[in-house]
């Protein structure tokens, strides 16, 4: 079903920095002005506040296009190691698999790495019919957990950068993405590192990975206890 | 709130007045809008204070929580409005075990910490911002085992063992629930049966720590496991005469050399989670406990309380 667009509760979340990741949630009851999202076969699981088996978006985003699938999206109780207590949520998103651009749609044909590159990134919006839930539940929210995260950026039709990590958790307060079992690509340069967890810096829009976690590197330099890695997967002074 | 009298510490309000926070109702009701003195009075509550005002008072009311929470009955079952969210929930006997395990985990740390002596000039160190190596210089018995005191260690093993002897009871006993967990105010988390079982085994493993050695797998990565062995019998058992022996050397706030014992006076035993003897040369040039370097690689800073 697609969403219609007034007096909607927006649960945004905004990437923001080149790379970075941020998400905001905020209730909205005024009309949105961007492509709806499709959302397929909502089902109301007794344990969830709120919960979409199927989930596929595409909009455009300060000129990028950005796209979302997911097989599972839901706000559910929150792990306290192995309790759950009533008033406490997060949302987790099922085996996203997100693609983002590198450049605004008018500047695709750009050089790599030119001037022009823009700083913004923005992703995902997800709009949701009032009445659907509770939005107190929504207020104890305080990250997103990603199981098995798949995210592409691309420079055009090309492949730039790619995210994967087998857990990742979105830490709203921190401005940061923790990972673990990930792996980052560069293909334009050839790099790749794999590690057993990392965190992307949200402001920094930087990856910092232990270097006792690495597991493997190709033409990635590690020489310092901890790296710190652009999107190049150059290393950066701490 | 504040009883605005200097008759001595006996209620929680009591404890901000000798810091100097306002003493108006209408102030403290809100804990955000707490105006924190820019220096506090020279006669501000100490360390010793606060120990004997967790004992005197504290301590109590606790052991008064915990003996009512005992005499709850298995059938206990209640339907009330939390009002974080503002909704209707209910607790079961097993969010009655779950409360027992919490009580008597506060009463274990409110016995341990009465056995060491924590005395400070907490005004000297805040309105000097004194740093780590000068606090320990100018509090030489904080850290140290007080004389007779072995009996709240003894206590507070006791508790431990029934913290986590009611903690399995509890994930016993949310397990075993038939009826509609919807609307149940504490349930099991979305769990594999090997998931549980493992928070089982980490029960037990804790519970086998507190009278000796043993293994603890490390189990929070699955193909990563650092274990190692933990064994809490010399701290309960109080042959730990000085937890400060135990601290690294300071320079200012910085981590200034490795643990004198990197065993803790046999708590840790080998492994490679908890090699406190593994050391590496820090940014600042100091050879320091991995342990204690940030995740930057560099030396963690001990700014203290409060951070000015």
């Amino acid at each position: 079903m697609a969403f219609t667009h007034s007096r909607n509760i927006r649960i945004a979340a905004v990437a923001c920095g080149l790379f970075g990741l941020l998400a905001i949630f905020y209730f909205h009851n005024d009309p949105v002005n961007y492509t709806s999202p499709e959302v397929f076969e909502r089902l109301s699981g007794n344990r969830f506040a709120l919960y979409f088996k199927g989930l596929s978006m595409t909009q455009h985003t300060g000129g990028r296009l950005v796209k979302i699938d997911a097989d599972e999206f839901y706000v559910a109780p929150k792990k306290f190691n192995v309790f759950n207590f009533k008033p406490f949520n997060e949302m987790v998103l099922k085996n996203p698999r997100i693609t983002t651009y590198r450049r605004n749609d008018e500047s695709k044909t750009q050089a790599p790495g030119s001037a022009n590159d823009s700083q913004k990134f923005s992703f995902p919006k997800i709009e949701l019919p009032a009445n659907s839930f509770n939005p107190g539940s929504i207020k104890t929210v305080s990250g997103v957990r990603l199981d098995g995260l798949s995210w592409v950026i691309k420079d055009g039709e090309n492949e730039y950068v790619k995210f994967l990590a087998r857990q990742a958790y979105l830490n709203i307060a921190k401005s940061e993405l923790e990972m673990e079992g990930l792996e980052i690509e560069n293909m334009e340069l050839g790099r790749r590192i794999s590690a057993k967890k990392g965190w992307l810096d949200l402001k920094a829009s930087l990856v910092k990975i232990p270097k006792s976690s690495i597991t493997h590197a190709r033409a990635v330099s590690i020489s310092s206890h901890v790296v710190l890695l652009d999107m190049n997967l150059n290393q950066m002074p701490l | 709130v504040s009883d605005s009298t200097g008759n001595g510490l006996n209620t929680l309000g009591d404890i901000l007045d000798p810091f100097g926070l306002n003493a108006f109702d209408d102030v403290r009701i809100n804990a955000e809008q707490y105006p924190i003195p820019a220096a506090l009075p020279v006669n501000a509550a100490t360390g010793a204070d606060l120990q004997a005002f967790a004992v005197a008072n504290v301590l109590p009311e606790v052991l008064k929580a915990k003996a009512s929470a005992d005499k709850i009955s298995s059938t206990f079952n209640v339907i009330w409005s939390e009002p974080l969210v503002n909704e209707s929930v209910e607790s079961d006997y097993g969010d009655v075990l779950l409360c027992r395990a919490a009580l008597d985990g506060i009463l274990s740390v409110l016995y341990a910490q009465a056995a060491y002596d924590l005395d400070s000039d907490l005004d000297q160190k805040a309105n000097n911002n004194q740093t780590v190596q000068e606090f320990l210089a100018a509090n030489p018995s904080f850290g140290t085992f007080k004389s007779g005191a072995a009996s709240n260690l003894s206590e507070s093993k006791t508790y431990a063992t029934s913290a986590l002897v009611n903690l399995r009871s509890a994930i016993n006993a949310m397990q075993s629930e038939t009826d509609d967990q919807t609307n149940d105010y504490v349930t099991l988390a979305d769990l594999t049966p090997a998931e549980i079982t493992q928070a089982r085994a980490d029960i037990a493993d804790a519970l086998n720590s507190l009278n000796g050695p043993t293994f603890v797998h490390d189990n929070e990565i699955p193909y990563e496991d650092k274990g190692y062995t933990l064994n809490l019998s010399p701290f309960f058992g109080g042959t730990i005469g000085s937890l400060r022996a135990l601290l690294p050397s300071f320079s200012g706030n910085n981590v200034a050399g490795g643990f004198p014992d990197p065993t803790m006076a046999g708590v840790f035993g080998a492994g490679p989670r908890f090699n406190l003897a593994d050391t590496t040369l820090d940014s600042n040039g100091f050879v320091i406990p991995t342990i204690l370097s940030d995740s930057w690689g560099g030396t963690l800073s001990f700014t203290g309380w409060p951070c000015k």
